[in-house]
């Protein structure tokens, strides 16, 4: 009984001093962490609306968006960059999809995914420049119809989310 | 195996006793961060450091901790030290962070660290198990340099992302991709053996008292002779 209370003491010992020593490194790390990523937003951010300054994020559920749309920036010129997670060939498609003040797509870029082929990197520069009445006719890529329509289909959201929000503000109907 | 001077304790780690070539720990990480030299340089380092911190505290704390849960001791403390790099690599070196992705949390099973903390860390002095550690590190992070080295410069043309003329445009991708992997890391180990005339130690020479499953084997330290192969019993034939 002695060994067993013995080997649990030593156990929980060195498991508390080990959390404090995470403790004590998480709260030198967690700010710089937290910048670092604030940057990289940013970054990624800039990819698809190179013009832009001055992002901050608006609260999705403040209005009727695409269910794909899980994030959602302005810019200081009126543009928008939004966030879409869809499913090509497989699940977990990330898509940054940038749109200008004029309502057209000023760049998209995958930021994660699972498929196949590779696609879905360079399929980013086909719809740019389309607009809710084009983006339809972009084409597909043979080969990776389910990868690609479902990137197509993912702009055409934003695109979308782009003008359900013009509206809204227009009206001055959802606070930003 | 002989007790040996500092000295040997720190350089057996580079060749006779190289975790990746000679005693094939750490395959995972070998084969998966090897295909550029910058992410191999990092794993290497990262683990080196996790190694080198592990075995100090380990072998400060061999006589408290209690045999019976000596092992949930070593991995809390082995996880500890790689939450510690893993958060202080996020926050300083986020680029090498991103490179090494999950692998960076791997660290953790890494069989060398946990082997080390077992076989020597365990039963030897702190100044000793610092300088085994270190020599460990650095045998590991030397094999991934070699092999990174390989497979990158002959696999993708670069080196350390730096493009090599002719060789950019002569790449032998399939080194690049996992079969690569397992063929150069066959031919390294090929040519470690040839280097060290298959000396490297024995696995008899690890004794039952460094083995896992000591308590439950009943081998008798005979598990390193080869097993005669015995005559098939019953009628069954070839199933």
């Amino acid at each position: 009984m002695k060994q067993y209370g013995k080997s649990v003491i030593a156990l929980v010992s060195i498991c508390a001093v080990i959390a404090l020593i995470l403790a004590c490194t998480n709260s030198i790390t967690k700010e710089i962490i937290e910048e670092n990523e604030r940057e990289a937003v940013n970054e990624s951010l800039l990819l698809v609306l190179p013009e832009g300054s001055g992002f901050e994020e608006l609260d999705c559920s403040a209005y009727a968006l695409p269910a794909t749309v899980t994030d959602v920036y302005r810019e200081a010129g009126g543009g928008y960059v939004f966030q879409m997670t869809t499913t090509g060939y497989s699940s977990g498609m990330v898509i940054l999809c940038g749109v200008s003040a004029e309502g057209t797509v000023s760049g998209a870029l995958c930021l994660s995914s699972t498929e196949t082929l590779g696609y879905e990197k360079t399929y980013g520069d086909s719809v740019k420049g389309a607009t809710l009445d084009t983006v339809d006719s972009v084409d597909a890529v043979s080969g990776a119809t389910k990868t690609t329509e479902a990137y197509r289909n993912a702009v055409k959201d934003a695109l979308t989310a782009f003008a359900t929000i013009s509206e809204q503000v227009g009206k001055g109907g959802a606070a930003a | 195996m002989k007790e040996n001077g500092n000295l040997s304790i720190l350089v057996r780690g580079i060749l006779r006793e190289n975790p990746v070539f000679i005693l094939i720990l750490g395959t995972c990480p070998t084969l998966a961060t090897t295909t550029n030299v910058i992410g191999a340089l990092a794993m290497g380092l990262a683990a080196a450091a996790v190694l080198i911190c592990s075995n100090f505290v380990i072998s400060l704390l061999r006589k408290v901790i209690p045999d019976m849960v000596r092992i949930p001791c070593y991995i809390v403390i082995i996880a500890g030290f790689v939450t510690v790099v893993q958060m202080l690599m996020h926050a300083f070196l986020p680029k090498l962070y991103d490179l090494l992705g999950v692998y960076l949390a791997l660290i953790t099973v890494n069989c060398i660290i946990l082997g080390r903390a077992e076989m020597f860390a365990g039963k030897n002095t702190v100044g000793k198990s610092v300088l085994d550690g270190a020599g460990m590190g650095l045998g590991f992070t030397l094999a991934l340099l070699a092999m990174s080295t390989i497979r990158e410069v002959f696999g993708n043309g670069t080196f350390a992302g730096i493009e090599i003329p002719f060789l950019i445009d002569h790449k032998i991708e399939i080194l690049v991709k996992a079969p690569g992997g397992m063929l150069v890391y066959g031919a390294l180990i090929a040519l470690v053996y040839k280097l060290t005339h298959g000396k490297g130690p024995r696995k008899t020479e690890f004794g039952c008292s460094g083995c896992p499953s000591a308590e439950l084997c009943h081998m008798g330290g005979s598990c390193g002779k080869q097993e005669e192969p015995k005559e098939q019993e019953g009628g069954l034939g070839n199933v």
